[in-house]
This record gives C-alpha cells, structure tokens and sequence, in this order.
C-alpha cells in the first residue's frame, strides 16, 4: 500500500470521527480496571491486542494464539487521599464529634478491587470477574451532601474473535468480535443530600440499606471490529472500532447501576524491534456522552523489553504512568493515573494508585 | 513507510493535545454542558470556603431561563455561605440552647453587624429556597412568592422539597440571629441572654415605614423556622428532635398568637403576631368586621419576606411578632 493511500485512509476515518467530537455528561465506568489498559492511558481499543480486549474491544480476541489461565489477577487501587484522610479520620473517631463531619468535606475516601480469573484460548477469552468499589466524599460546608459509593459486581463474560483474514491486500487483515456477559450487582453511586444525610442520621444503617438496595441480574453484550495493517514485519498500524454494553446492561434490580453502552474508537501503532517492543495507542470514547472532547481523549505507549513493561500515557490529558515486572507466571504491576471527575477538563481530577498481582499459567 | 509513521503519530497526538490546551472556562449559560460544570464548579468552591467564587456562578445560573431546583439549590448554599452558615458547626452550637433565654442563643450561633452582608445575604437565601417547589406543585396567586421571575416560590412549606425546608431551618435560625444581633445588641458580657438595646419597628407604622426589610425579615424568619422543623421533624433522630421542640414549643405560641402570661409574676403580655393584628384591625371600622380572616391571611403571607408593604394586617402581624420577640428576650425565654 502506498504511503499517500494510507494517509487518506486516516483523513477519512478521522473525518468520520468529527460528529461524535461535536457532542459536548459525566464518563462511563469500566466493569474492571485493566491494569495495562489503565497506564497507558486508558486507550486499548484500536490496539487490542491481550487477552482484557474482552473487556474493550472483542475483535482484538481474533490475534490471540496463545493458551493461558490467569489465576487471580488481584488488583487494588485507591488515591493517596484515601490513606491520608482515613489515617487523620481515625484520629479524630476518638473525640468524634459534627466538627469531624465537618473535616471530612472534600476529601476522596476512594478504594476498588477486582479479582479477574480467566481462560485464554485462541479466540476465545471466558473471565469470572468481582469487582468492589466504595466511596465517600462530601461536599459543601453551608449545606453539607454527601456522595456514597457502595458497588459490589461478579459474574462471567466471554468473548471470541474472528479473523476475516486479507481482503484486497495480503498485508490487510480485518477482525470482528463479540462478548457476551450475565452479571450480578448490588449499589452504585448515590448523591445525598441533607434531608437524605437526617435520614441516615436517624435509621443508619438502615438507610444506606434501602438507598444501595440488593443484587440485581443484568445481561449485557459487546461487539468490535478491528483493522490490522502489516505494514512490514516489524511494524503493525491497527484502527477499531467497538461498541461495550450495547443498549446498556441494566439489572433487575434498578438501584443497582447500569452499565451504560461505550462507543469508542481507536488507532494502534507496533514497532517490532530486536529485544524491544514499542506501541502506541489512541482512542476517543464515551462517544455519545456530553462530556469534553478532551474528557474523551486517551493516548498511551508501551514500551516492553525484557522483563519488564513500561507505560505511560494521558488519560483525558492527565498523566498516567506505570510499570509491570513479568517473570513466566507472575506479573507485577504498579501505576498512577488521573481520572476527571468533572464535566470541563481538570475540573475535577483525582489521581490514584494502582497495584495488580497476575499469575497466570500456560495450559 | 517511515513517512507514514511519522503523519500518524502526528495526528494522533496534536489533536487531543490541542484540545487540551482550548478547555474553555468562560462559562455559557445557555449550555447544557457548561451549567453542569458551572454547578460543579460551585459545589467545589464551597467545599473549599470560597463563598464570593461559589455566589458568582451561582447567581449567572439563578438568574437565567435555565434556572433549575438543583440551581435554587445550589445558589441558596452560595448565600448561605456568604451568611456564615456552616451547617455541621451550626449544630455542634444547639446545645447553647440548653441553658434557656432561647431568644438570646440565636445570636450565639449566628450574628452580623451592619458592616458584614450575613443578613442580606440569608435574606436572599430564603428566596431562593422558597422556590424550591416539589414536582407538579400548583401555587395558587394568594401564595406566590415573587412570581414574575425564573425562580417563583410559595408560602406553604409542604409545597417546597425535603433538603430546602431542612436547609431552610439554619437560614431563618440566621435571619433571626443577624437581625437580633444588628437591631437588640445582645449583652455579650452575659452570654447574649440579655438585649442592650429595645428592638425597633413595634408597631404597624414603624413596619411599613422601614424601607430596608428588616422588619418584617425578622418576622418571616420566625415563621419560617416553625414550618422547617414542623416539615423536618420526622426525619431528626429523636434526640435531636425533643432538644429542637423544647425551644419551638416555648417561643412558638407567644410570638405567633399572644398573650403571654409570665408563669412567675403572672403579668399578662399582649405581644404575639395574632393578637397585635387583632387589635390593630378592630381600630379600623373597614377592617374590624374581618379582622379574623385578615389577620390569618397575614400570618400565612408573612413567610414572604417581602408581605409587610402587601397590606397594614401584615405589617400589624410583623409588628406584634417583634414586640413579642423583644419582650421574651426582655424576660429570659
């Protein structure tokens, strides 16, 4: 392919992307946080190339050739707000009192776990997936509301892709794929107010009770499509499209938050060298959100060499930055990211750490 | 291919960068996109004790066709932090109520002089929160509160949501305690349980005569602060609840209907809002054969701090709740 078709190729689909950048509401959550994914700044849906594009791209499943199990992949993240604020909350517990409350207003008490299990086969990714999320943070000294967050989520979700191979060049290769996942989840996140803030005042627990409600079931199904490019054989362009949660995955139990349905977009790039492997990512989503352009913007880039993974990237133009330590059946994996909490770009940034345990074992 | 490296790469990354550096934050109220912001921006700001950024915003959304409960809401929290509300420090105060001469403790939990803007500032607040009507709420004309702007309100307190009428209590508890403070000068040596000075507008006249609100604020927000706890009182923690009903059941009876009879001398008192319209609309041969039914509209009107220039049954009302108010403080209540 000549470079002149190939730039025309990216004017076009870029051109295709404008109508979506025109939309100007808060982002979408994942169902888990994928660690690589995470530090590379979110962006992983033109890429796709492991085993978690079940959970952002499901045409991605189409390149993997290996077969693996992931034990556990135990992952826990948090701001460093979190220890900081619970370290000075348990000091001020002893001489509790509403000035206590009071202290407590703005800061971000954050923490989410996920345990990931999975089978990898060609193709074909089946994950059991738990997931934990709580929060707490308050807001408003005159008028004090409160944001509580209390998710528990599990289930199963399976994926496979397809490779529809080369169409009029041997160098093209086009994948499409799907996923499919039966989940159950208890609570969300819930704004409460100072009428609310009496009422838990007086019931307590049974309050938060009532407002986080029980496990709901919910059905939910991805779809992707991918265009890999084998530009030389050290060099690989990927372009993607996909479409998480489509209609959303709601649950039976409405208390319990819907996943809302994600449509992104992305570019890949691979450079293939002797010991070292360089990749670059892009992708715009939450494609139908009223959020900032720049809310919606992920770019990230991995560099591997023996050993060791590097990350780095910006997650809607906040800087994340990790590293992974990869020895046959364990993998390690530190990182820092942003998210933007607000609607405006660094509007409301909270940046948190993440650390993910993986054994995994070739079957 | 090199080349073609180069342009994706290129492309890839100036354009969100680009982006990114654009973010715009001269906020347009007509957008849907920018008043979430501009709310969320608010929301931080008094977080972080930043009243004057939180009202400026605030007052943009308010004043717009856009204006929404969760704006009412949020500009209402802006002025309150301009009136030196912070709710959680407000009820770690209460327990001042414990050692009586009720009146006199408003103005331990919240004062202001004429040098600070508190009163004014909890004057507009109660605006704002009588506008916070509940869905589907029909105000019939005898009950509306400024009903030409974007932001009309009404009388009745069942009319408005759960969080304004909690939010309400500590706006009128402020109203009290800046105009007792500014207008009675409580006696600061003795834990404010004394007034130095007499307050003004005690009589019908002296109502409509003044010019800057202050008297009939005073009465509205007596009225206001009974009808938040009777709407809030089922959801307060039983403790907390008998502490607040103790003072309102004390104070609620004389300032609103009168007399008074002091329990130790037996001296009778003729103060209350009821009993001072009563008496000012049997005077007036026009209005004495209906003096009953003028003087009830004048109580339920008077939750309007603006109802005191309306007509002379609401100014007498006024007039009789702050004679009773200055007599009760007089007397240690």
């Amino acid at each position: 392919m000549g470079t002149w078709n190939l730039k025309v190729r990216f004017f076009a689909i870029s051109l295709l992307w404008f109508p979506a950048w025109a939309q100007a509401q808060q982002g979408v959550e994942s169902l888990i946080r994928m660690p690589r994914l995470t530090a590379m700044g979110g962006a992983g849906v033109g890429l796709a190339d492991d085993e978690y594009a079940l959970f952002t791209n499901p045409a991605g499943l189409a390149g993997l050739e290996s077969r693996r199990f992931h034990l556990a992949a135990v992952g826990l993240e948090a701001p460093l707000e979190t220890y900081e604020t619970l370290n000075s909350s348990i000091t001020g517990l002893r001489g509790f009192d509403v000035n206590t409350l009071n202290s407590l207003l703005g800061k971000e008490i954050y923490l989410r776990t996920s345990i990931t299990p999975m089978f990898i086969l060609p193709h074909f990714v089946l994950a059991y997936v738990f997931d934990f999320q709580g929060a707490i943070e308050g807001f408003n000294q005159a008028n004090p509301s409160f944001r509580i967050g209390d998710m528990i989520t599990h289930g199963v979700q399976a994926g496979m892709g397809w490779s529809l191979k080369s169409g009029r060049h041997p160098t093209d290769e086009w994948r499409i794929g799907i996923s499919a996942k039966m989940l159950f989840r208890r609570g969300g996140y819930f704004d409460i107010d100072t009428a609310g803030f009496l009422a838990m005042g007086s019931n307590g627990l049974g309050y938060i009770n009532s407002i986080v409600g029980g496990y709901g079931t919910g059905y939910g199904a991805d779809a992707g499509v991918q265009y890999v490019n084998h530009l030389d054989r050290g060099q690989e362009l990927m372009v993607g499209a996909s479409i998480t949660d489509i209609a959303g995955t709601h649950f039976s139990d409405p208390r319990a938050r819907t996943l809302a349905m994600n449509p992104s977009v992305g570019f890949g790039y691979v450079r293939k060298l002797d010991l070292f492997k360089w990749k670059v990512a892009a992708d715009f989503r939450n494609l139908d959100q009223s959020i900032s352009f720049a809310n919606k913007t992920h770019i990230g880039t991995e560099l591997t060499i023996p050993l060791f993974d590097f990350y780095a990237g910006l997650n809607q133009m906040n800087l994340t930055y990790g590293a992974a330590f990869d020895i046959w059946i364990l993998k390690l994996t530190l990182l820092s990211y942003a998210e933007e909490l607000g609607v405006q770009n660094h509007q409301l940034t909270s940046r948190r750490y993440m650390l993910q345990v993986d054994f995994n074992l070739p079957i | 291919m090199k080349v073609a490296g180069g342009w994706f790469l290129f492309s890839l990354l100036s354009s969100p960068i680009l982006s990114g550096c654009s973010s715009q934050h001269t906020y347009d109220v007509s957008n849907a996109s920018d008043r979430a912001a501009m709310l969320l921006d608010i929301r931080s700001a008094l977080t972080n004790g930043d009243c004057n950024g939180a009202y400026a915003l605030s007052s943009r959304l308010y004043s717009s066709p856009y204006s929404t409960n969760e704006i009412r809401m949020a500009h209402a929290s802006a002025l309150g932090c301009k009136a030196d509300i912070q709710m959680f420090v407000a009820i770690s105060k209460f327990n001042n109520f414990g050692s009586g001469n009720f009146i006199g403790q408003f103005t331990t939990i919240f004062n202001s002089d004429f040098n600070d803007q508190r009163l004014e500032s909890a004057w507009l607040a109660l605006d704002a929160l009588q506008s916070v009507l509940n869905s589907g709420t029909v105000v019939g004309a005898a009950d509306q509160i400024l009903p030409a702007g974007y932001n009309p309100g009404s009388v009745i307190s069942s009319d408005r949501s759960d969080s304004s009428n909690v939010f309400n209590l500590f706006v009128s508890m402020a109203i009290i305690g800046d105009s007792l403070a500014r207008f009675g000068r409580p006696d600061l040596a003795n834990n404010h349980t004394a007034l130095v000075q007499h307050l003004p507008w005690q009589t019908q006249g002296a109502v409509m005569a003044d010019t800057t609100g202050s008297a009939c604020g005073l009465a509205a927000g007596f009225l206001n602060l009974f009808d938040s706890f009777d709407e809030i009182a089922g959801q307060l923690n039983p403790s907390a609840a008998s502490a607040m009903n103790v003072v309102i059941s004390k104070i609620r009876s004389p300032i609103l209907d009168g007399p008074y009879v002091d329990p130790i001398t037996s001296t009778t008192f003729n103060i209350g809002g009821n009993s001072q319209c009563l008496t000012d609309m049997a005077a007036d041969p026009v209005t004495n054969p209906v003096r009953v039914e003028l003087c009830r509209a004048a109580k339920a009107r008077l939750r309007y701090r603006g109802a005191c220039t309306e007509n002379k049954a609401n100014a007498s009302y006024a007039a009789g709740i702050i004679m009773a108010v200055d007599q009760l403080w007089a007397l240690g209540i």
